[in-house]
């Protein structure tokens, strides 16, 4: 047993390492990481956000399909048993986000700002105004699913806390370790705005606003410039400054920049939150366990 | 058909007394599935931005299930919001369509 003065002392030494004791993180400074020049970082594409170091603590395209299925087949029993005996699964998840990084620089993809600007395609798919129409049975099958009553009256029906998403949630959940859910996502909220202020890419964005200027486009960030007020449908105008601004991202390598600093950064952030993080891992694993072993078992 | 599934409804209804309503229930509640396709979205507590509440943040990866569409404020041009659950935080709200991979057209 170490005495108290030693066992002080090296607590302190623990502290000071920044070594993960379990509780998160996220108020230590953040130390800007080294990075290879500009000219030699990896191309940035269309979904390039996937490949963030944070991802490994999110649902894989794969891992979401065999949970959506289980959970449907949860949701649907429970939602005959309360008498909804149409109650369908959902269709397959849409899957990929083809057309940005994910990053919030937005878009690097030439062809698709040159013709979309900065919608996206499904937004131009579809007639203006909703072609469906909820029903009152639709609004109770909506309350009775996720234990909403400003959907409609549930009280006195037997209806799961929750719903019957949130039964359907705690059956795959069941022996599975507590977990802070949002944590990766604060994380990587935290590692964007780290991002955003670090040096190399701030001057990076200026010389993509002197691009875009050059160009006769005056926008200091491109989050500015696809954040405006644009027509609902694609003007000439907005490809225009699309188009420019893909061109100009190119030019300065500002995305390529962007995504290894916040790699970076998330790397750290998960080096100082590793036992949460895991803890969080965990609960996807024992999930998608439960899950496959459901549909295996015929549900 | 429709007249037979009236038929069936009133008589689940007298027999048990559940939530099934005498007039057919759409198939669908989960209309959709997708994902976050920017970072750090906000989940809001309405359609507005006028509302301040945030629910939740999502971020890619967290994946989604969409029930209902609203009209809303506008961002970048588009006014249309998606009332869904973030699946890995469990957080419920709503998404401007311009954030998202997917959308449903049924309107909340």
């Amino acid at each position: 047993m170490l005495r108290p003065r030693r066992a002080a002392v090296l607590a302190a030494l623990f502290l000071v390492a920044g070594c993960d004791s379990g509780a998160p993180d996220t108020a230590t400074p953040l130390t800007p990481p080294s990075i290879a020049p500009a000219s030699a970082l990896p191309k940035v594409s269309a979904g390039a956000a996937r490949s963030l170091p944070l991802m490994a603590y999110r649902y894989t395209d794969e891992e979401f399909a065999v949970l959506a299925r289980a959970e449907g087949l949860l949701v649907q029993q429970c939602m005959r048993r309360l008498g909804f005996t149409d109650h369908q699964p959902p269709p397959a998840p849409a899957t990929g986000n083809g057309w940005t990084t994910g990053l919030p620089l937005g878009i690097v993809d030439a062809e698709h700002a040159a013709r979309y600007g900065y919608h996206t395609p499904e937004s131009l798919d579809q007639p203006a105004g909703p072609d469906r129409t909820s029903t009152p049975q639709d609004r109770m099958e909506l309350a009775v699913l996720l234990g909403k009553s400003e959907f409609g009256d549930i009280s006195g029906k037997g209806v799961p806390e929750g719903g019957c998403q949130g039964e359907a949630i705690r059956r795959l959940n069941e022996g599975g370790p507590e977990a802070d859910l949002e944590l990766d996502g604060r994380l990587g909220q935290q590692a964007s705005e780290a991002t955003e202020a670090d040096p190399r890419v701030t001057e990076a964005m200026a010389a993509w606003s002197a691009c875009m200027a050059a160009a006769g486009h005056h926008y200091r960030t491109p989050m500015e410039a696809s954040g405006q007020e644009w027509a609902p449908a694609p003007s000439a105008a907005e490809r225009a400054v699309a188009t420019a601004d893909v061109r100009c991202k190119e030019q300065t390598r500002l995305a390529e920049i962007w995504f290894t600093v916040q790699s970076g950064y998330e790397n750290q952030l998960i080096a100082r939150n590793r036992e949460a993080l895991d803890a969080g891992r965990a609960q996807i694993d024992n999930e998608i366990k439960r899950a496959a072993d459901l549909l295996a078992s015929g549900g | 058909m429709r007249k037979v599934m009236v038929g069936l409804g009133a008589v689940t209804l007298a027999l048990t007394g559940s939530l099934v309503v005498a007039s057919p229930a759409s198939a669908l509640t989960v209309r959709a599935l997708g994902d976050y396709t920017g970072a750090s979205a906000r989940i809001r507590h309405s359609q507005y931005l006028s509302d301040p509440v945030i629910n939740g943040l999502g971020q890619p990866g967290h994946r989604t299930e969409h029930y209902c569409r609203a009209y809303g404020s506008s961002v970048s041009g588009n006014t249309y919001w998606q009332y869904h659950t973030n699946r890995r935080t469990r957080v419920t709200g709503y998404t401007s369509e311009t954030l998202l991979n997917t959308r449903t057209a049924w309107a909340c």
